[in-house]
């Protein structure tokens, strides 16, 4: 080679050198270099993985104590990750893409916490998000930059982003990888971290907001939603705590269980003519409660017997009704087969009650009792049983001189348990005054499609009829045959309201009327008053019983509200709501 | 040694400014053949401003200004006009007639007559508001025979001023004049007397483009002010001219007990009248003498949501964060009320006239079960003007309760376009041009004229979007599932918990996407004013607006007895202001016409309390369709309205 060719060979291989140097200085200016750190086997868990789907919340409070974590500064708990000087990335926050469901994986949002300390007069940094292969090959990145001349120090700073992913194909073993490249020159640190992947996924049958449906205008439709609300209002009640009641004197307490069955009734003649509430622990009474409107608290009693009968298992159907006419109501019971008819007749003295049993055989009744209900016929004190067998065969059952009597009404072919599930209840919804009323709400068990049917009963002639029935036309979200159901008297018409308590996905109680040919929704049934928003409605574990416990003219519900597991903010706690006036009038 | 090169780049710069348009300092330079003193302007009106002993002060009158703004009226002086008066000598030896014109010109909101580099006209100096006889083809007028005795005479005459005073034909609709659609501005004005031989006139020395302001000039209008005092006119022999300074001080303050007008054609009184009053109403008195009107909203298609079917007090009712959550998980799509924003369906029933305190209350309305109401509610001045200082003084509703949890109110001080029509155009803009009205894409055509502005105030609960980095901010979203009720109730992101007691002022200009500044952009830009900071965000090259953002206390703003709001509106800036009193307000935002295109036309003021569609305001950690609809009336007043 010349000498002349190798200057210009080398001031050409100088001229590259020289290019190249500056470009990588661009680079470097410019931030166009992100580092890619390599997909590493340290995993940090998520905190609170378990309660959002697809969402990852990283608090860095766990994991080994080593130099990536730092105690020296924390937005939350105690330690947060350290990045310290220029061109260093934090610790990995790696999710595998087995262990979510990637599948609609479009979008992604994440956000972290970033220290900057003091004298820190440069904030410069990113926040990576990355999608990388289990080979650690780039399939799509999302940077948040930072580039802050003047940023307040010691401080911490919220860094959020979001991700839209498009056209990348994903793979099970791909990873997702989050995590901060600091490029000041002082160390900053992270905590707090959070991951959202896709959109955050809604539990249930579907979301409960659909943004597609947009042409939908508000025209009132019967039996449609949306339903105007009917608060009861909350009863001052001084003497419960958390789950107990509080004796008078502060010595002793009455603690219940949301495992237990609360049935409302007239158990005992009270000052002011109330209804109580029974107890029945693993199905057998154990106690009463009664509030007294007076002094704003409840009274308990706890339940011994006066016959000493040994429960071989515990009732499975049971009622309450006055069913000897002396003013206060007893509890009639079957157990499992073979079956024994239960009754249990309370005492004056509300500590105890008086049980006594008899066979179902020897008073008629061939099958297994599957529903039993109070039926209050017209112009008689006493009231009636009706009993239903699990092939849909109807009884009517009266007590008279201390014996039981049992006719047949025929067959309800919908309370038949092969084909259907049913409900059934008695209570005048219609008569004014009259006879009650039987309902049967049932679901075909095959469709689970939910239907009502409402009969008279003709005692004279033994048969009942159908005169109502209906179907709801799959909007199958109010009178489930599995619902609770309680029926007074709401709004003083002299005719029942039903009361229907779901507990399905949501939270859903509402108000029934039927008149001559239908039913009406009246309302959701919601309640106000209570301490901060401790609604009881908020609570996962609702126990309602509904009676006349403040005075016999206003119907209440007593609350008992518990969650699953420990929330600081919604203590468990028991209340009492009544309707003191109707917000709305349902004769409109 | 860097600042003292700064310091002397300053002082070039300077010596450079003080070089052009400055060096002038007016022209008063008598002539051989006659001589002028004690000119004397508004001699009939005796009103001081309380700034300045020599400036005097008039409130505009409402009275008819309909048909648009005369200063004065017919009510302020006896015949509706200033007068004006001067001495003149006649040196020339022969009695004779001599000619004079007065000009004026609003000085608080103008272009420099000159550019700053030297002595050309200012390119943007003919917008400024100047004016003449009220008919502008009355170029000079004579004054009667001035016998040459050696003594002072005394000529005087009369000028009201006026809307459209160059009388272009832009403002002419069906031949007549509609002076209302370029009203005078507020603000100081000068006046400018010049006075000339009767040859000067009849030989055309001054040319008729200045004599008749009307005329146009190389087909574009020359403002006299420039012409005498820096163009060609000052080198005129026998021409006197005198300015005087800020002799007019002009502030419009409605009479908010005047009344709110209902206009017809959006609501027939035989259907819709059912509220009208003598104070609220279509009654002809209302039409020609109120200064406000009860707004009626546009609605487009992308304001309308679905609303939870809830109605609540969330101001006063303890409404926490866990009853939002656990009502925006619980309803189901069947469930919820579809609404828009709406107009009012009755109108005057939202509108309170206190007529013995001078206020005006708002109030959007209470629904009930069925009568579903997120309507928004406002009044709109009924005469626009173009530029000025607007100052309100208003107590509008509380937007945040003490859970922090927002009410889906946005407190709204803004101005907005006068009239969508070609009279009313803005500024051409000649890069690329300007995108049609918002709502619209990207991909819209552009047209190199609008006459669509608007400048706001919008407060409401929302999150800032500068620094970007904190944007959008990554939230944990309710999960709605019966036996996980601890996924129903999430809180909000720490970071929009810590101002979980503050809303944001957003301050916004819709420039409709001219790029025509200097330093458009998009994304986070900062600007600084008077040692401030802040950062204009726009979202693309294509998005129509410019919005700066602080966080503010709702209590501050809205909780006391009152608070202020200013929008100050110049040829070359727009500086937001907020304060518990008129002399102690902060500035917020703050741009100018190097990062967006500051509209010159002519806007109304709106002061509103409405229900948005957050898909407008993303990152709103409260979603309009999940906060209740309003179980009482939401109620802003509003105390006094000025602009100067």
């Amino acid at each position: 080679m010349h000498k002349t060719h190798r200057v210009f060979f080398f001031l050409g291989l100088l001229f590259v050198f020289a290019f190249f140097f500056v470009f990588l200085v661009y680079e470097l200016k410019y931030h166009v270099y992100i580092p890619k750190p390599p997909v590493v086997n340290y995993r940090i868990a998520a905190s609170d993985s378990t309660n959002y789907p697809n969402t990852f919340i990283y608090d860095l409070e766990n994991g080994n104590a080593n130099s990536m974590f730092s105690t020296l500064h924390a937005f939350s708990g105690k330690r947060s990750v350290k990045i310290s000087g220029k061109d260093q990335y934090s610790v990995l926050l790696q999710k595998p893409f087995a262990e979510f469901n990637y599948k609609n994986l479009s979008e992604a949002r994440f956000g972290a916490w970033i220290y900057l300390p003091a004298n820190a007069n440069k904030w410069e940094g990113k926040l990576v998000f990355q999608i990388v292969s289990s080979g650690n090959s780039l399939k799509y990145s999302k940077l948040i930059n930072i580039d802050d001349d003047a940023p307040k120090q010691d401080a911490w700073f919220y860094v959020s982003g979001k991700a839209e992913i498009k056209d990348v194909k994903f793979d099970s073993t791909d990873i997702v990888k989050v995590y901060y490249w600091n490029n000041c020159k002082r160390e900053v640190f992270m905590d707090d971290v959070l991951l959202v992947l896709g959109k955050q996924e809604l539990k249930g049958n579907k979301p409960l907001i659909d943004e597609t449906v947009k042409n939908y205008s508000y025209k009132p439709v019967p039996n449609q939603p949306p339903y105007p609300a009917y608060y009861a209002e909350k009863q001052i009640v001084v003497n419960v705590k958390n789950t107990s009641v509080m004796s008078t004197d502060g010595n002793g307490s009455f603690e219940l269980d949301r495992n237990d069955r609360f049935l409302a009734g007239h158990f005992f003649n009270t000052r002011n003519a109330t209804d109580q509430i029974l107890i029945l622990r693993k199905g057998i009474p154990f106690g009463y409660i009664w509030y007294d409107a007076a002094n704003h608290q409840f009274n308990y009693k706890k339940l011994s017997f006066k016959n000493d009968i040994k429960f071989a298992k515990p009732p499975v159907q049971m009622t309450v009704a006055d069913v000897d006419g002396d003013g206060v109501d007893e509890i009639v019971a079957f157990d499992a087969s073979p079956q024994n008819l239960l009754w249990f007749k309370p005492a004056q003295n509300p500590a105890s009650m008086q049980v006594y049993l008899q066979r179902t055989g020897d008073i008629g009744l061939k099958a297994a009792i599957t529903q039993i209900s109070k039926f209050h016929p017209k112009g008689n004190k006493k009231e009636e049983l009706i009993a239903i067998e699990a092939t849909g065969k109807t009884n009517l059952l009266s007590f008279d001189k201390k014996k039981w009597n049992t006719v047949s009404l025929g067959e309800i072919t919908e309370a038949n348990t092969q084909r259907y599930e049913s409900k059934m209840l008695g209570a005048d919804f219609i008569n004014s005054g009259g006879a009650d009323n039987i309902l049967l709400l049932y679901s075909d068990i095959k469709s689970r499609q939910c239907y009502y049917k409402l009969f008279d009963v003709d005692v004279v002639l033994k048969k009942i009829s159908c005169i109502q029935q209906g179907n709801f036309n799959g909007k199958c979200d109010t009178l489930y045959p599995q619902n609770t159901y309680f029926a007074n008297d709401f709004d003083g018409d002299g005719k029942a309201e039903l009361i229907s308590c779901g507990n399905s996905w949501r939270f859903d109680m509402k108000l029934i009327r039927f008149s001559e040919k239908s039913y009406q929704i009246l309302g959701n049934i919601d309640f106000k008053g209570y301490e901060k928003d401790h609604n009881p409605k908020y609570y996962e574990n609702l126990i309602v019983s509904a009676g006349k416990f403040a005075d016999n003219n206003t119907v209440s519900f007593f609350t008992l509200c518990s969650n699953n597991s420990i929330i600081v903010d919604l203590p468990e706690t028991i209340g009492l709501y009544s309707f003191l006036t109707l917000q709305h009038d349902p004769k409109k | 040694m860097k600042n003292s090169l700064k310091h002397s780049a300053l002082m070039v710069v300077l010596a450079l400014l003080l070089a052009s348009c400055g060096n002038r300092p007016g022209k008063e330079k008598q002539s051989q053949i006659f001589e002028i003193k004690d000119f004397k302007t508004l001699t009939n009106w005796s009103a001081l401003s309380p700034d300045s002993k020599n400036t005097k002060l008039l409130y505009l009158d409402y009275n008819g200004a309909i048909n648009g703004f005369n200063i004065p009226s017919v009510r302020q002086t006896a015949d509706g006009k200033f007068d004006f008066e001067f001495a003149i000598k006649n040196n020339s030896g022969s009695a004779q007639k001599f000619a004079y014109k007065i000009y004026y010109q609003n000085e608080s909101y103008k272009f420099p007559e000159c550019t700053d580099h030297g002595m050309d006209e200012h390119p943007l100096a003919n917008e400024n508001f100047y004016g003449s006889w009220e008919d502008s083809t009355v170029a000079f007028v004579e004054t009667p025979v001035i016998p040459a005795d050696g003594k002072f005479h005394s000529v005087d005459f009369k000028l009201r001023i006026v809307g459209n005073p160059r009388n272009e034909a832009r403002y002419f609709s069906k031949h007549e004049n509609q002076r209302w659609q370029r009203n005078p501005r507020t603000g100081n004005y000068s006046f400018m007397l010049v006075v000339t031989t009767a040859d000067n006139i009849k030989n055309k020395i001054i040319p008729g483009y200045i004599s008749n302001i009307g005329l146009k000039h190389n087909n574009k209008f020359v403002n006299p002010y420039y012409y005498f005092l820096y163009g060609d006119g000052y080198e005129l022999k026998n021409v006197f001219v005198q300015t005087t300074g800020n002799d007019l001080c002009v502030v419009a303050k409605p009479d908010l007990a005047a009344g709110v007008y209902t206009n017809p054609v959006d609501f027939d009184p035989k259907t819709y009248g059912g509220y009208f009053s003598k104070h609220c109403g279509a009654s002809d008195a209302l039409y020609y003498n109120t200064p406000l009107a009860q707004v009626i909203n546009n609605v487009n298609a992308t304001a309308k949501f679905d609303n939870i079917p809830v109605i609540a007090d969330v101001l006063n009712d303890n409404y926490s964060l866990r009853d939002y959550n656990w009502n925006r998980s619980f309803f189901k799509k069947e469930e919820l009320i579809s609404v828009e924003p709406q107009i009012i369906s009755c109108p005057c029933r939202q509108i309170e006239v206190d007529t013995t305190n001078a206020t005006v209350a708002i109030h959007n309305e209470a629904s009930q079960w069925g009568d579903w109401k997120k309507q928004s509610v406002g009044v709109i001045t009924r005469e626009g003007l173009t530029y000025g200082k607007y100052t309100v003084k208003v107590k509008l509703t509380e937007l945040l309760n003490k859970n922090g949890v927002w009410n889906g109110i946005t407190n709204a001080i803004w101005l907005v376009t006068n009239g969508n029509e070609d009279w009313n155009n803005c500024r051409e803009c000649t890069e690329k041009g300007y995108l049609p009205k918002y709502g619209g894409g990207k991909n819209e055509k552009r047209s190199p004229l609008t006459s669509y502005s608007e400048i706001d105030f919008e407060i409401l609960k929302t999150v800032g979007y500068c620094p970007s980095y904190q944007f959008p901010p990554a939230y944990l979203y309710p999960v709605a599932d019966r036996n996980k009720e601890t996924w129903w109730n999430v809180p909000l992101p720490q970071a929009v918990e810590n101002d979980s007691g503050k809303v944001m002022v957003c301050c916004t200009n819709w420039d409709m996407a001219c790029p025509q500044p200097r330093n458009y952009d998009v994304g986070c830009m900062p600007v600084a004013y008077n040692g401030q900071n802040f950062t204009a965000h726009r979202w693309d090259y294509w998005y129509r607006a410019l919005t700066e953002r602080t966080p503010e206390s709702d209590d501050e703003l809205f909780a006391s007895p009152y608070y202020y709001f200013q929008i100050e509106w110049k040829p070359t800036e727009i500086i937001w202001r907020i304060g518990p009193e008129k002399d102690k307000l902060r500035v917020v935002g703050y741009m100018n016409d190097q990062i967006t295109s500051i509209p010159n036309n002519q806007m109304l003021l709106i002061i509103s309390q409405e229900f948005h569609n957050t898909d407008w305001w993303p990152g709103s950690p409260f979603e309009q369709q999940f906060i209740p609809f309003p179980k009482k009336d939401l109620v802003g007043k509003i105390f006094e309205i000025t602009v100067e």
